[in-house]
């Protein structure tokens, strides 16, 4: 059995139970408040954090940068894929870690070779199931939109300074979330440089 | 369980959702059967989507919640919840322009249509932004472009709206519309038709999967439709009860995947519905868009700033084929949109430190995306049908979609990118710092087109199914032919008008 046909067989195994737990439809039908997706209780896998990390990595330019677990990206993301779906993800991250890794696991490896193993999942997800496919799709959006949509306001204040994104000396001269600081984006002004005008 | 009403729309999206609260308003008792859930809100209140539960939910649903399908790996936007496709974008509603309803492949032309234009833009409460001249961002882009662009073409809700118990406040344009409004302003088929219909006595039965359209043995006229509505039994697994619900006017608006799936399941002995014409499923069309990164290497600009400009570069020359657009959103929504577009391999090395070390640069990114109509001869070979053998877990066929540029539409989308980035360049983007995304295809329309003949349309110039007599058609399906840009607010328009046709009305109501 090469993997691929592993993965077919594994796949539709728990076909059924990830329909129920991965994509929530149980609570996606009842319309259930405190969905999967906000319950921070789950405890991210390790496979799930590195995830998140190599998506979201530490830049080695910037002294004390966050990685995408820092704003709980993982905690989001686990809480998406409930834990069936980490126990799915972290399998076959495994798989691909072992087939361009030669035979490590994902949390064998380092940084680099773990984003390697993510790659090959991107390539080959033509040939995959459509389930996989979308847990793929889950895994790198959730992991972005995860670490940077951060409720809180102060981990939100202090992701975008770092991003460059808000400025807390010039607040009305960057970009902030809306509906906590400008009123009107048409309008509100930019930091330029001196004598420009928008 | 048989049920009955006036009407039984299938699918609570841009079309159904519109021509539902015209039947509902005029008296009819309405019922959708919406196959995702009604999340039975108006985006809440201006907080509703800074909230990051309810924000990531929408995410979810527009991921995860659609029919798988087979054949290429298009985006097919089918499904999702009961507002369809507006619910997640619909942000911009673009007017669409004169040309594409005068190049003959409409049965109608655009001085014929633009009563429902101007309806739509009533009743959504929508009207053009009245911008008269450029933002300095836009007047960069202006300039590189050889003075060929203009402020988009599109209809926001500019004014609070109160009516039919919802609040909305006005558009900031903060470009947040993806998977949502933070100000509660988006006018779209959730929190404008929606509350209408539902206003006026409609109902939505969500979480139903209609399994059949059934009719009489001359095949000419629908009786009922049987669907499935899903609940959980004591146990938590899926529960389904099967429901059978009978009307004098049926209408589908299940959008373009779905809508001619629902006639390939319901014909007798394995046939189509209402396919004399041959045409159900046939005429797939829609954009194929190639994005364009990059950063602009100056520093009077902030890219985030101003308003959003497409080049309308079709009004120079409308052959073309092609729109370009200059987007502008906030940091989360363009990464959201940008790893959507990395999840192709042919840019995977953008993903992780680079993806991060471009989004610093967010106040100087610069995005161009070029929409390309599909090649506009009249007909196509894309298509919607059953596939042979893969059923659903109602064991239906699945769909089985065709979609391919063929070369000429290729010719336009590179054109039409190369433009783009020269543009960029023209403007001061670090040539190192720039990358495409991969060809995608969004704003699927046609498979049931509407036409003057029955030879070679699914419906008339109304929507009305030319094989039945009670059977409506009101979503994209309809189209005959893409139009330059999005298509959620001719579909609208398409309602009010399959709506003034079932009440037999020669006008649109003022």
């Amino acid at each position: 059995m090469n993997r691929r046909q592993f993965l077919l067989l594994s796949g539709t195994t728990v076909f059924s139970a990830l329909v129920a737990e991965t994509l929530g439809i149980p609570r996606f039908i009842f319309g259930e408040k405190g969905l999967a997706l906000a319950d921070t209780e789950i405890t991210p896998l390790a496979e799930i954090t590195a995830v998140v990390d190599i998506l979201v990595p530490s830049d080695p330019l910037i002294p004390g940068d966050f990685k995408g677990s820092d704003f709980w990206g993982d905690k989001v993301l686990a809480g998406v894929l409930g834990e069936l779906g980490q126990a799915t993800a972290a399998g076959i991250l495994n798989n691909f870690s072992k087939q361009v890794n030669g035979g490590k696991r994902f949390m064998e490896c380092t940084p680099d070779e773990q984003m390697l193993a993510l790659k090959q999942w991107i390539i080959e997800r033509e040939t995959q199931s459509p389930l996989f496919s979308e847990l793929l799709t889950g895994i790198l959006t959730i992991s972005v939109i995860g670490t940077y949509e951060i409720e809180d306001p102060d981990m939100r204040t202090e992701m975008f300074t770092s991003m460059g994104w808000y400025d807390p000396q010039d607040p009305s001269g960057t970009f902030r979330i809306p509906c906590e600081g400008y009123v009107d984006a048409n309008k509100f002004p930019v930091r330029l440089k001196k004598g420009l005008t928008q | 369980m048989k049920e009955f009403a006036d009407v039984v729309i299938v699918g609570a999206g841009a079309g159904g959702a519109t021509l539902g609260g015209e039947l509902a308003e005029a008296g009819a008792k309405v019922v959708f059967l919406e196959a995702g859930k009604d999340l039975d809100i108006t985006y809440g209140s201006p907080k509703h989507f800074a909230d990051r539960q309810r924000f990531l939910d929408t995410v979810r649903d527009g991921l995860f919640w659609h029919e798988e399908y087979t054949g290429r790996n298009w985006r097919t936007d089918m499904g999702e919840c009961a507002g369809g496709g507006t619910t997640a974008y619909g942000g911009v509603l673009e007017e669409s322009i004169p040309e594409d309803f005068n190049s003959g492949l409409w049965p109608f032309t655009w001085e014929q249509f633009a009563p429902y234009i101007e309806l739509t833009k009533k009743r959504y409460h929508v009207s053009r932004w009245p911008i008269d001249k450029l933002s300095h961002y836009a007047q960069v882009v202006n300039d590189a472009a050889g003075g060929i662009l203009g402020p988009i073409q599109s209809a926001f809700n500019q004014e609070p709206y109160t009516e039919y118990g919802v609040y909305h406040d006005r558009c900031r344009q903060c470009k947040c519309c993806i998977l949502g409004c933070r100000y509660n302003a988006k006018s779209n088929a959730l929190t404008i038709a929606l509350p209408k219909a539902k206003w006026f006595g409609a109902t939505v039965q969500d979480n139903c999967w209609v399994t059949k359209i059934n009719s009489d043995q001359t095949g000419q006229k629908v009786t009922s439709i049987s669907y499935l509505k899903r609940s959980l039994d004591t146990n938590g697994s899926e529960k389904l009860e099967e429901h059978e619900i009978e009307a004098d006017m049926y209408v589908l608006s299940s959008g373009s995947m779905m809508t001619p799936m629902l006639l390939h399941w319901s014909g007798a002995n394995g046939e189509t519905l209402a396919n004399s014409s041959g045409q159900v499923g046939k005429n797939l069309r829609g954009h194929f868009f190639r994005a364009s990164y990059s950063i602009l290497d100056r520093d009077d600009v902030r890219t985030y700033q101003g308003q959003v400009v497409e080049l309308n570069d079709l009004y120079q020359n409308y052959d073309k084929g092609y729109l370009l657009e200059f987007n502008m959103a906030a940091p989360p929504t363009y990464m959201g949109g940008m790893i959507e577009i990395m999840e192709k391999k042919d840019i995977l090395d953008m993903i992780g430190l680079k993806f991060k070390r471009f989004m610093r640069n967010y106040p100087k990114i610069i995005c161009s995306a070029p929409l390309c109509r599909s090649y506009d001869d009249g007909f196509t070979t894309n298509s919607v049908m059953p596939h042979e053998s893969r059923t659903n877990r109602y064991d239906a066929p699945l769909p089985s979609v065709t979609f391919e540029p063929n070369e000429q539409e290729m010719e336009w989308v590179n054109t039409a990118v190369e433009h783009s980035k020269q543009i960029q360049l023209n403007a001061g983007a670090d040539p190192d710092l720039m990358f495409d995304g991969g060809i995608d295809v969004v704003h699927k329309v046609g498979t049931c087109r509407m036409g003057n003949n029955p030879a070679d349309s699914v419906t008339d110039v109304n929507g009305k199914v030319w094989d039945m007599d009670n059977l409506w058609i009101a979503d994209g399906s309809l189209f005959p032919a893409p139009l330059l840009a999005n298509c959620a607010f001719i579909i609208y328009c398409l309602g009010y008008k399959v709506a003034d046709s079932m009440l037999k009305r020669d006008t649109p109501q003022k």
